[in-house]
């Protein structure tokens, strides 16, 4: 028991914890400028109405801030999860009001106020009385500098001799002290953090219910695009076929040339109305998928593509039904972004799992610039991704290609 | 038959460009959109507009409403409406505005080209088509204690026919019966119904079509 106390400077623990106290300080004194800078100065620019988009920013940043000082913990030993809240809306001010709402965010904001102090008085209490501490344990180091000699209490040592007494009867005790000091100090600092910090049940819940709205919605879109493309595709080609046929018929007696002329036509309409329903029905659910896995229906995505792929899949065994179809769709997706918009030469597409993640990831050396508010369907694919839990990254930067990678968990 | 089309998808527009010169017709115009439309309407003063529900840009009832303003603007043209699906709550639209003769009828009628022609000429003389799927949806809004269950099987079959818009003499062909027997069914209904008699043609059908729809 009395080594477990002593020993304590000894460990790295003294040192890990004066960087956390360190940190601490520079976290505190950027809170303090940031709350004036940001939350304060947006309140009072709020009729200007540059303040709505302001706070939105301020909270994004406050929200970074304290996922760094949630990183921070782990110095002292109190690592906090960090967060990952989103305010989503269709306009500005409903994500706003969903971030104002956001009770987390309030927490974040007590304590970028807190900070400061709370920083400035465990920096100040902690590296004082370490300092002391290791200050007697190295007297005789640093005594010469004294010319006048060291007063203790009632006496002035001035011998080394003594000063190396001084240093092995009082350092340890006070070293031992100074640490645990400073283990303290940390110690309030990251409790206080953690208990503001740390996300509830209620933020899990939060984001699940946001990512099931996404999926809800990118199911609506999904089956609005298909009553349009069969409204515009197949159902209105049988209407000219019907039609055509119709008139072939009255005319088959009057004219037999004028209707073999309509039946070819409607021999053509016909055709074409079933590649466009096959069409349809494979952006539905492709056969190939449930047949013979991801693998497969890939390399048949990439074999239609018209710049040239290569395929790379690797997985041990099937996946369950929704990640293949995410991943399918997210590649089927990308893929014709590359043929519409791309202009690259060459694509490449590889699938692995790792750590009970199916990663798959799409690149191509096109010109980059992908947009995801332009209508490439990644909207949709995100809502499908994250429903999963997954992750969807698109890194298209002007001019230097394209890569899109959904991250999907698989628990199998 | 002076006749202005719109319709998107340019399969379809061409097809009915093609049908209706076929029979006769001259078409004035085929547009693609709801602006045009009534830009061709008021440009040609049609005889009649045969006119997709569906139409760019908003790709809702955007041929509903430019063909009703098309006949605020040149009042009387006698509209019909092609649908790929028929809402009997559009076709209430229609009938509301009051304004001219109307049609309204499933995209899949052009699949006998007589038929349909027949029932553009009705239109365009001022008479109405409503399509047998509105009346269906109409017939199938049941009330309590409900004067249609009084109706005999011939007679629904009378009155269906009817609130799509056919004269006595249509029905009786349809149906191959004499104009005479036709006059006696529609009596019977109307006294079973607690409709009037003395409306002929458009009122007539006006009239069973308001019946039909009005909420108990």
């Amino acid at each position: 028991m009395f080594w477990r106390i002593a020993k304590l400077p000894l460990t790295a623990t003294p040192w890990k914890d004066l960087a956390y106290v360190s940190l601490g300080l520079a976290s505190g004194i950027f809170a303090l400028t940031f709350f004036f800078v940001g939350p304060v100065l947006s309140i009072m620019l709020i009729i200007t109405l540059i303040g709505i988009p302001k706070l939105l920013a301020d909270m994004w940043v406050t929200q970074w801030w304290a996922n760094g000082e949630r990183l921070r913990g782990q110095l002292a030993g109190v690592p906090v999860p960090l967060s990952r809240r989103r305010w989503r809306g269709d306009t500005l001010l409903q994500r706003v009001r969903n971030g104002i709402t956001d009770p987390m965010t309030w927490r974040e904001l007590v304590w970028l106020i807190l900070m400061f102090g709370v920083g400035t008085a465990s920096f100040i209490a902690g590296v004082t009385a370490f300092s002391i501490g290791l200050g007697f344990l190295t007297l005789p180091l640093w005594a010469w500098s004294l010319p006048d000699g060291v007063e203790v209490g009632v006496t002035t040592i001035r011998s080394v001799g003594w000063m190396i007494v001084f240093a092995a009867i009082a350092g340890p005790p006070t070293a031992v002290l100074g640490a645990w000091i400073l283990r303290g100090s940390a110690l309030v600092q990251a409790r206080l953090a953690q208990v503001l910090l740390e996300g509830e049940e209620q933020e899990r819940i939060t984001e699940l219910q946001v990512s099931r709205a996404g999926a809800v919605d990118a199911a609506a879109g999904e089956l609005r695009r298909i009553e349009r493309d069969l409204h515009d595709g197949a159902q209105a080609r049988l209407v000219a076929l019907a039609m055509e046929i119709g008139m072939a018929r009255e005319q088959l007696e009057r004219d037999p040339e004028a209707a073999a002329a309509l039946l070819a036509g409607a021999h053509e309409d016909a055709k074409t109305a079933l590649v466009e329903l096959r069409d349809l029905a494979r952006g539905i659910h492709p056969a190939i998928l449930t047949d013979r896995g991801l693998d497969a229906a890939v390399s048949a995505l990439a074999a239609r593509c018209p710049v040239p792929c290569t395929v790379a899949i690797d997985l041990p065994q099937r996946l369950p039904a929704a990640v293949e179809s995410a991943a399918y769709f997210t590649i089927a997706e990308a893929l014709a972004n590359v043929a519409k918009h791309s202009g690259a030469s060459h694509c490449a597409i590889t699938g692995e799992i790792k750590d009970m993640m199916l990663n798959v990831e799409v690149t191509d050396d096109g010109r980059g610039g992908l947009r995801e508010s332009a209508g490439t369907g990644i909207a949709g694919l995100r809502g499908r991704v994250e429903a999963l839990d997954g992750r969807l990254l698109v890194v298209s930067p002007e001019g230097a290609g394209t890569v899109l990678r959904a991250e999907l968990p698989c628990a199998s | 038959m002076r006749v202005v089309i719109a319709e998107d998808l340019v399969l379809l527009r061409d097809g009915l460009v093609r049908l209706l010169t076929a029979h006769g017709h001259e078409v004035l115009a085929a547009v693609g959109d709801g602006p045009a439309l009534v830009a061709a309407v008021e440009e040609h003063r049609p005889d009649i507009a045969i006119v997709d529900v569906r139409l760019p840009p908003s790709q809702r009832d955007e041929g509903l409403r430019a063909a009703l303003e098309a006949r605020q603007l040149v009042p009387g043209t006698p509209v019909l409406v092609l649908s790929q699906y028929v809402e009997e709550s559009y076709a209430a639209e229609l009938l509301a505005d009051g304004a001219g003769a109307v049609g309204y009828l499933l995209k899949d009628r052009v699949a006998d080209p007589s038929d349909f022609v027949a029932q553009v000429t009705r239109v365009a003389e001022g008479g109405t088509a409503i399509d047998q799927e509105v009346v269906r949806q109409l017939l199938a809004r049941r009330r309590a204690d409900d004067p249609l269950d009084e109706l005999t099987p011939r007679e629904r079959e009378v009155l269906e026919l009817m609130a799509q818009g056919l004269s006595n003499a249509a029905i009786a062909q349809r149906l191959v019966v004499t104009d005479g027997a036709i006059e006696k069914h529609v009596t019977n209904i109307f006294g079973k119904l607690g409709l009037h008699t003395a409306a002929g043609g458009n009122l007539r059908v006006l009239a069973v079509l308001a019946w039909l729809r009005a909420e108990q």
